[in-house]
């Protein structure tokens, strides 16, 4: 039994062609402008260099969102994933302001927020997450945290520091970050 | 347009005008000048108190317009066991009823003074508790140093002062300018209250500055406060104009209506901008990551 749902993100072998932006987009259907799942770059000029992130909802241990909703919208399923109840959204914007890593989307349109659920309908087929599986470079992989974590023991503190992430002390993100800059 | 948050600007500062007010209000009666007699408190504190509730009324409604779907505004009591918005909106729900009923001890029995000044004291109260859980919204987000700090009840508590004292003080002025009353004073804890909220507010301008010796967002929120043009109208506005108003009405007691409009439209502009300042210095930097 998963106890809590996590992504890797290799960003060794990241090259920033953002097909699982893209493939989160088409499988969820968002609305213009609205995108779950992005990939920001960073460029280095000592020495000359970039590098991605692909990120989405981290699927806290400690969801801002869920803290700070008024509405009671969001929910932590038993295998860890922060879901929205999409109907109960009144959109406030209190999620968007209060997570680290921009997940929730704000869609102007509908006057709601949204994010990404993890592909749990997929999950639940036992199929991968579209981002995942869209991937061409394997960068992506999910699991349970606590297997990729033993896998991958990825200090999120200097990964933080290094490209000015949010601090995971506020919400303990379900995320292992392998950084550009490390061997093979 | 968005970064400003305009309607939750307008939102805070009205209702927490509102809230000084009554509070100014209150202390008026507590200090009980000599020209303060039942004919006064029954022809102009009773007008008062019905623009006060207007004030808050206008400004909790303004709030809905912040939300994407406010026909859905009903649900957000739905998070009462942790979301401070959800309680904020109680809390203004609750402030509204009780300024409703301090208006309505002001307007119709404003003559028995200690049912008037009880009725002020627990709407006072009602009114810091409602703000300082407004505070605890912007206070609940860590990953926002410039909102996570006490320096935002601070500077919510400031706004409050500094509007309601100056309004009341100003109000009163006016009041002596009609009467002719030179030799009537302005009482010293109306511009004691002034001086308060002027200096509370520095404290939140001297918090931003030192917010660039910081690391991080904090210096980014910093960097779009104080490089803002708003700044300059918050100290024009705020601290030199409320400091401003203090010293003349403690030298001049009256004032002219016309003078005191403008004086106010300065002052309740400048907390205006400062509000701004407050939620372009963290949204302004969206998407954090």
């Amino acid at each position: 039994m998963v106890r809590q749902y996590g992504f890797l993100v290799d960003m060794r072998g990241c090259y920033g062609c953002k097909t699982c932006s893209m493939a989160c987009k088409s499988e969820n259907a968002t609305p213009t402008g609205v995108l779950w799942r992005r990939v920001r770059e960073f460029n280095f000029d000592d020495p000359n260099g970039m590098a991605f992130i692909s990120m989405s909802c981290n699927h806290c241990d400690d969801p801002q969102c869920m803290k700070v909703c008024p509405a009671d919208t969001y929910s932590k399923r038993p295998d860890g994933i922060v879901v929205q109840d999409h109907e109960k959204c009144i959109g406030c914007r209190m999620c968007i302001m209060a997570c680290p890593y921009n997940a929730p989307v704000f869609d102007p349109v509908e006057g709601k927020t949204s994010k990404c659920n993890l592909c749990a309908e997929r999950l639940d087929e036992g199929l991968k997450p579209r981002c995942v599986e869209s991937c061409p470079a394997g960068v992506l992989q999910f699991g349970d945290i606590d297997e990729l974590r033993k896998r991958y023991s990825a200090d999120l503190s200097r990964i933080e520091t290094r490209y000015k992430l949010p601090d995971h002390r506020i919400s303990h993100p379900n995320i292992v970050i392998i950084p550009a800059g490390d061997k093979e | 347009m968005s970064e400003y948050e305009l309607p939750l600007v307008f939102f805070t500062v009205l209702c927490q005008w509102a809230v000084g007010s009554i509070i100014a209000i209150t202390a008026l009666m507590t200090v009980q000048p000599v020209w303060l007699n039942e004919e006064t408190r029954f022809n102009r504190l009773r007008y008062m108190a019905l623009v006060i509730l207007v004030i808050n009324i206008v400004g909790s409604f303004l709030s809905l317009l912040h939300l994407g779907s406010p026909l859905g505004a009903y649900r957000a009591i739905l998070g009462l066991g942790h979301s401070w918005l959800s309680r904020e909106v109680v809390a203004f729900f609750l402030l509204n009823g009780v300024v409703f009923i301090w208006a309505v001890v002001m307007f119709r029995f404003n003559r028995n003074r200690s049912l008037v000044k009880s009725a002020s004291f627990v709407a006072s109260l009602a009114g810091i508790a409602a703000i300082l859980v407004s505070a605890q919204v912007y206070y609940q987000m860590a990953s926002h140093p410039m909102w996570h700090s006490l320096v935002t009840h601070l500077s919510f508590i400031a706004t409050a002062l500094l509007l309601g004292f100056v309004t009341i003080s100003l109000m009163v002025a006016v009041y002596h300018y009609r009467q002719q009353a030179q030799q009537s004073k302005i009482p010293g804890l109306m511009l004691t209250g002034i001086l308060l909220g002027v200096l509370l507010m520095l404290c939140v301008v001297l918090w931003y500055s030192h917010g660039l010796n910081g690391q991080g967002q904090m210096v980014g929120s910093a960097i779009a406060v104080l490089g803002s043009g708003l700044m300059g109208w918050l100290i024009f506005g705020g601290l030199i104009t409320g400091t401003g108003v203090a010293t003349y009405l403690y030298k001049q007691s009256s004032v002219s209506m016309a003078k005191a409009t403008l004086l106010m439209l300065v002052v309740l502009s400048a907390a205006v901008c400062g509000r701004m300042l407050f939620y372009s210095g963290v949204m302004s930097q969206s998407p954090w990551f």
